[in-house]
């Protein structure tokens, strides 16, 4: 049995039915990311697992345990919230002590630990302070102190960067992900923002509308999106209507639609011949434009829209108008159901 | 572009001026004696002795801030339970809270204090005592900024995520809202008491349909001391006006504080 | 996500327990005791005859036929109208003045508003006495040049009454339309310029219109402050110039055998002159108010 289990969970609010039959095992120690647009259930999810919400139908597991009619306090879990949710008229310290302090720890231990954390989040220095003095990253910071240092069983965190600045939200994206690794905790992770969910997870659960659209590593997800919508949201693909394809070139799929990524199709301004195991296009240059590393195209291939990345090259920029021959090895072309 | 900045100057200062005159005025006269001609005839300091060691003059004050302690208490309590919850539970009871608690900012002095007359005097209700009356009826006065001041504390802070954090660490209900919710409002109930204090003070109205000279109050004693001479009057008038305004001196104070 | 708000207070709605909903109780039991049934009393009161306690329409017919009532009625609305208007029409002067200055200055004269709001009733009264009573400072200072001011003005009259209900009208008038003026944009201001409007061409024809939603709050507060004031009326005309406000108090105390009947219907009617007021002003911001943010 898996230290988390979601058994069957559906949730609906008056009509709404938001959450449709959500199966999901989670290991211990693993660091889980429920991945979506706005309003596809996986907050919601969050927040069933936390107690905050009941779920309609089905069973959730931790440990071994069904925890589905438990209170929050009963689950032992911590939880960081998008929105600062520190206490404003506690100090840092008031606030990280605030859990230990209800659960009537000797005074001395809470100090001893209330500094133990904040040295692990890095914030010592700041223990007397007020949130209002606080940078919007140190609060997130310090509401994360404050879920650790109760030794939870597993750590929610509910899109806690998203309104953080980009610059900042990278390293607390680092930070985070290090604390667990060091603390060995179970976390569940939710946003919204892929790029964010690569970074951090050991695994990745791409929610549409309610149910789980596809799980798996983020080199997985990346590279082998099975569904259109998997292929939308991690972004950059290449998503082309087969029926549309097959009338400039030959390819032998089974779906409607299939994906291609950017970086699998390479350019040249002559037909290269060679190898049954690609696929090749004709077509016209109609954009170009640079990104530092790497030149995104746009090919118009008989009416078929095509964008390619390729590593830059001082010498090998081509222009608009240009008639280019792309080749895409067969293995790169994604079957989407 | 500068524009001619002579009109809002000329308007400012008139009013300036017409707005201080009977302030300046009362404060002058308070000093002088026997004014019946274009300058006094002399001027002392009698009449400020004379109400410094006016028997009657402190205890009227202290009456004044007595009486206005069960109306902030009851008012505040009875606001925060029910303001409370709609903020947390039901967002949507709000504007009818709203819309009682501010009636009475139309309904003041005349027109609360007369039904309230009417209905009760006489009656073998407890309401029948004018000391209850009062108090009730001041309760209800004061209900427009007790309510906005516990509402913006309310609003300020993110109460239902804080409830949320407060119960994933541990917290009971009561326990998070005495901690956490109560501390936050503060400021709120402070300066709403303090607006409380000048009504009480500024008023004339009620306490004189209600209590008569049962229960004197500055105003009352200023009114009852009509047949005594005016600087005395004045006198009072300028220890009134200052006490007002340091109250509202403070309420601006600490409506800064919060803000900043 | 604003979604995930609405599913939450979706939520919360759903658990309408009545054990929860006690905490509402005490400000209902509070507003009902001492708002909603007296004032249903009244209104209870001013349809019944004096002796009998029958239903009769006859204390409203009195209101409107009693020369003793009528006068008060027409002093109270003519008084509290005018003294308004003059009030609203001064502070939009003072309001602008005050948007035209600088940071320090706004906040001085703010300071000064703040302060003199307080002066009111009684207080106010006897500074007045001080300046304009028969032996008042201005008066006195007119009779060495040879000024009788008691040939134009008198404090215990009408005029008296409108220049101290003015007085009081300045700070909150003031003070409650500075805010409306930042809704004016200073872009608006400039297109006009270039378009060749004058100042006063702008400020009917848009700042105004713009603004009316203020004016007409301002002017409903201004009216139920001057219909419903007591201590000013009482200390400066007491009888001698009938009013409301004090007729209805001493129908209901005083040394006479109170008519409850007729001081209810007095007190009802000054109390639906007012509401008349207000929702004129509501109805008038609904019908008159174009452009902008909407309500």
């Amino acid at each position: 049995m898996s230290y988390i289990e979601f058994k069957n969970i559906h949730k609906r609010f008056g009509d709404a039915h938001v959450l449709k039959g959500i199966n999901l095992n989670i290991e211990q120690g693993e660091f889980v990311t429920l991945l979506g647009p706005s309003g596809c259930g996986k907050s919601t999810l969050l927040r069933c697992f936390s107690g905050l919400e009941t779920v309609s139908e089905g069973e959730i597991y931790l440990d071994g345990v069904n925890i589905t009619n438990f209170t929050p306090k009963q689950r032992k879990i911590g939880m960081v919230f998008q929105q600062y949710s520190l206490f404003p008229n506690m100090t840092v310290r008031q606030n990280v002590a605030f859990g230990l302090q209800i659960q009537k720890k000797e005074k001395s231990l809470i100090e001893e630990k209330v500094k133990e954390v904040l040295d692990i989040v890095g914030l010592s220095e700041k223990i007397d302070q007020y949130p209002r003095q606080l940078s919007g990253g140190q609060q997130q910071r310090v509401a994360l102190a404050r879920a650790i240092v109760m030794e939870p069983k597993v750590l929610l965190l509910d899109e806690p960067l998203s309104a953080i600045d980009a610059l900042l939200r990278r390293n607390l994206q680092i930070e985070i992900r290090r604390i667990q690794q060091k603390l060995k905790i179970t976390a569940i992770f939710v946003t919204h923002d892929q790029e964010e969910a690569m970074v951090m997870s050991d695994t990745i659960h791409l929610f549409n509308v309610g149910q789980i659209e596809q799980s798996g590593s983020p080199e997985e997800i990346y590279a082998y999106p099975k569904t259109k919508f998997a292929a939308n949201f991690i972004g950059h693909y290449n998503i082309l209507d087969t029926a549309a394809m097959k009338k400039v070139v030959t390819v032998d799929t089974g779906s409607e639609f299939v994906a291609i990524r950017p970086e699998a199709i390479r350019i040249s301004p002559d037909d290269g011949g060679s190898g049954g195991q690609d696929v090749r296009m004709k077509g016209k240059i109609t954009g170009a434009m640079s990104r530092g590393t790497t030149v995104a195209y746009t090919v118009n291939c008989g009416g078929l829209e095509v964008n390619a990345d390729v590593l830059f090259s001082p010498n090998g920029r081509m222009g608009i108008g240009e008639e280019v021959y792309l080749q895409i090895p067969k293995k790169d072309i994604l079957e989407l159901r | 572009m500068k524009r001619k900045k002579t009109f809002p100057y000329v308007v400012l200062t008139l009013t300036s001026i017409f707005l201080l005159i009977p302030f300046i005025a009362t404060l002058v006269y308070s000093f002088t004696v026997g004014w019946t001609k274009l300058l006094p005839a002399g001027w002392t300091l009698k009449y400020w002795g004379q109400a410094f060691t006016e028997p009657n003059l402190w205890p009227a004050i202290l009456r004044g801030v007595l009486i206005s302690i069960p109306p902030i208490l009851i008012c505040n309590v009875v606001v925060i339970l029910a303001l409370y919850t709609s903020v947390v539970y039901y967002p949507k009871l709000e504007k009818y809270i709203q819309a009682i608690c501010m009636v009475p900012n139309s309904l003041k002095g005349v027109i609360i204090a007369i039904p309230v007359l009417a209905l009760y005097a006489g009656t073998p209700t407890i309401f029948s005592n004018r000391m209850v009356m009062l108090v009730c009826i001041y309760s209800i006065s004061i209900l427009p900024f007790v309510y906005q001041g516990i509402r913006n504390n309310l609003h300020g802070i993110n109460v239902t995520q804080l409830l949320e954090a407060a119960e994933i660490l541990g917290a009971g209900k009561l326990y998070a809202f005495v901690r956490i919710v109560l501390p936050s409002m503060l400021s709120g109930i402070l300066v709403s008491s303090l607006l409380a204090l000048s009504t009480v003070f500024g008023d004339f109205a009620i306490i004189k349909i209600i209590a008569g000279n049962k229960f004197e109050t500055v105003q009352m004693l200023l009114y009852n001391s009509r047949v005594i001479v005016l600087q005395y009057q004045c006198v009072i008038v300028i220890i009134m006006f200052t006490a007002t305004l340091v109250i509202s001196q403070a309420v601006f104070k600490f409506q800064n504080k919060k803000r900043g | 996500m604003p979604g995930l708000a609405a599913i939450g207070r979706h939520r919360m709605k759903t658990k309408y327990k009545i054990k929860n909903l006690w905490t509402m109780v005490p400000l209902l039991i509070l507003a009902a005791l001492f708002i909603f049934l007296p004032i249903l009393s009244m209104i209870k009161q001013s349809f019944m005859m004096p002796e009998t306690g029958t239903f009769t329409l006859n204390n409203y017919k009195t209101i409107f036929t009693d020369s003793v009532y009528r006068v008060a009625t027409e002093n109270s609305l003519y008084l509290s109208f005018l003294s308004t208007i003059i009030g609203l029409i001064l502070s939009f002067l003072i309001a602008y003045s005050i948007n035209e200055l600088g940071q320090k200055g706004q906040g001085r004269i703010l300071s000064l508003l703040n302060m003199v709001s307080n002066f009111a009733g009684l207080p106010l009264y006897f500074s007045f006495v001080v300046i304009l009573g028969n032996t008042g400072i201005f008066v006195l200072a007119l009779k060495a040049i040879g000024i009788e001011l008691a040939t134009v003005f008198k404090l215990y009259s009408m005029q008296g009454l409108m220049l101290m209900f003015v007085y009081f009208q300045l700070p909150l008038g003031s003070l409650m339309l500075v805010p409306a003026f930042q809704a004016i944009q200073p872009a608006w201001k400039e297109a006009a310029e270039l378009m060749e409007a004058s100042t006063f061409k702008f400020w009917t024809k848009i700042g105004i219109p713009v603004m009316l939603p203020s004016l007409l709050d301002t002017f409903a507060l201004l009216f139920a402050n001057a219909i419903t004031a007591y201590a000013t009326v009482l200390l400066l005309v007491t009888t001698s110039i009938p009013l409301l406000p004090v007729k209805i108090t001493t129908m209901f105390t005083g040394e006479m055998t109170p008519q409850r009947e007729m001081g209810s219907t007095l007190a009802i009617w000054m109390i639906v002159i007012m509401l008349a007021v207000i929702c004129g002003c509501n109805l008038l911001k609904k019908l008159l108010y174009k452009g902008g943010s909407g309500s």
